[in-house]
């Protein structure tokens, strides 16, 4: 993980900590995540969630989350795309993300060789986020959970999360996605130009504590994942790191705490037996609201 | 003072059925039958201490002897009490798997038709002893490895004291073989799988899981 400068106008919390489950089976914490600043407009956030079933994935997790978050900044070196003018498009910004994450496959490639590694025991999902006060530019493989709020009391989800039929399916970056069709169905990308005050990143660890995920509909009797961000967890703790912040309080002791609320901090967490990453961002103060606009 | 704090979600667990088979024959009567009620009281007592597990696992028990019985329909372990199994009759292993297999198809057809995500169905074979003589034990062995291949369960088949060795072999499907149980520790079996499931329930690929060693209640030579 690298130190977030404090001259950015965001104050971010990340962290990944390990599921009881894990902890339990003596399984390492297969989740890692990646985030630093760019430029004084853009910083990048990782997530990867390692394969419960792929004997290095904890691994790959580190390799692809570091990598991605690397030609992530590569793009932003090249491109600039230093203001909301100039914000890229979706078709734009997703030949990017996918050269981007296709550079990263190729090195896990090149990476498994070198280490002796079977490709696929390196399995990982990866979701990533370039954002800057005026936009979010976002590519995701696999599952795990997004967010991100233009006004106070609204949180949106960002992507989809890749299911297959059971619960525990999803692809990884390492699965047979690497056709024109497998690229098109299975990578997501997308563009959110705004007035961004907050995002978050999480991998599925997280997600029944902080989304409505698996809601009963008494009216229908059914069962809905409503991909809904839960407004009620994340408020909070935007207020939470704007303290934080106010107090000075280092990356490093940011983190810390932030480590300890995902241990145990909810209920949720405190069960949960898979592993947890959680990436929380947040303007350090709250945009004034243009009533012009 | 708490920086972070926040208000939790109520979602609802994804199941995981685990479907039981089990021998409740003649042959099973006294210690038998007796260690595997112990381990069934202790499989549901650490399934209900787990708060996720006692939330996501569905336990559906199948029993077999002369007659083929579903005494627990598809439930949380809130729902109902472990029953106290009987021996007696002869051995209608077949029909019994057949069953359960049907009851597996229903019960992912409701999970489908209710919109709640599932973990692949664990189908657990428990038997001291060998199918009756017109069981058709070739047709269920390429049933069984078909739907394993197919991933519709997964499949466990534990052979107590006296049973056919050949025979199960010939039922389990290749990628998982039969696994001989170490005396009466049925307590033990049922602790290694209330461990297992919460590493299936993790794992997030089709490819085979790594599960905890056996060696606490298997005989691993034959």
């Amino acid at each position: 993980m690298t130190a977030q400068n404090n001259k950015s106008k965001w104050v971010v919390a990340y962290a990944s900590v390990i599921g009881n489950g894990h902890i339990q089976n003596n399984i390492p914490c297969q989740d890692n995540c990646a985030h630093f600043r760019i430029n004084d407009t853009w910083s990048v956030a990782v997530v990867c969630d390692g394969a419960g079933s792929a004997k290095f994935s904890h691994i790959g997790s580190d390799f692809v989350a570091r990598n991605t978050a690397h030609c992530l900044q590569e793009i932003i070196e090249r491109r600039k795309w230093a203001d909301a003018n100039s914000i890229p498009t979706e078709e734009e910004w997703r030949e990017e993300a996918l050269r981007a994450i296709q550079i990263v496959m190729q090195r896990l490639v090149v990476f498994a060789r070198e280490k002796e590694y079977t490709f696929s025991d390196l399995a990982c999902t990866v979701l990533s986020t370039l954002y800057s006060p005026f936009g979010l530019l976002t590519v995701h493989i696999g599952d795990g959970r997004a967010t991100y709020s233009v006004e106070l009391n609204e949180w949106l989800a960002l992507i989809t999360p890749f299911r297959g039929n059971e619960a525990n399916e999803t692809v990884f970056i390492t699965s047979g996605i690497w056709t024109e069709e497998g690229v098109q169905k299975f990578i997501g990308s997308n563009v959110k130009k705004g007035n961004i005050r907050a995002f978050a990143l999480t991998s599925d660890g997280c997600e029944k504590g902080t989304f409505e995920v698996n809601i009963y509909d008494e009216a229908t009797q059914m069962f809905q994942d409503l991909n809904k961000p839960f407004t009620k967890f994340f408020e909070p703790n935007v207020l939470g790191l704007r303290q934080l912040y106010k107090e000075q309080k280092t990356q490093e002791e940011i983190n810390e705490l932030w480590k300890t609320f995902l241990t145990d901090g909810t209920k949720a967490f405190k069960h949960e037996i898979d592993d947890k990453t959680l990436i929380l961002a947040v303007l350090t103060e709250e945009p004034e609201i243009d009533f012009q606009a | 003072m708490s920086y972070f704090q926040g208000e939790t979600p109520y979602n609802y667990e994804q199941k995981c059925l685990c479907i039981l088979v089990l021998d409740a024959s003649g042959s099973m009567d006294g210690e038998p039958i007796r260690e595997l009620n112990r381990g069934l009281q202790e499989f549901y007592a650490a399934v209900e201490e787990d708060l996720i597990a006692a939330n996501r696992l569905e336990v559906c028990i199948v029993t077999f002897g002369s007659d083929i019985k579903t005494i627990q329909e598809p439930s949380l372990i809130s729902g109902f009490d472990m029953p106290n199994l009987s021996a007696n009759g002869s051995t209608r292993l077949v029909d019994a798997v057949r069953k359960a297999m049907i009851r597996t198809e229903e019960r992912k057809q409701w999970y489908k038709e209710t919109g709640q995500p599932y973990y692949r169905p664990i189908m657990v074979l428990i038997t001291d002893g060998e199918p009756d003589k017109d069981q058709d034990v070739t047709g269920i062995s390429k049933e069984i490895s078909e739907a394993v291949d197919a991933k519709k369960f997964t499949f466990f088949g534990l052979g107590v004291k006296g049973y056919n060795h050949e025979v199960m072999k010939q039922i389990c499907p290749p990628s998982a073989q039969p696994l001989p149980l170490s005396g009466y520790k049925f307590s033990e079996f049922f602790k290694w799988l209330s461990n297992s499931i919460g590493i299936i329930t993790k794992s997030k690929e089709g490819e085979s899981v790594e599960l905890p060693p056996v060696s606490d209640w298997a005989q691993m030579k034959f």
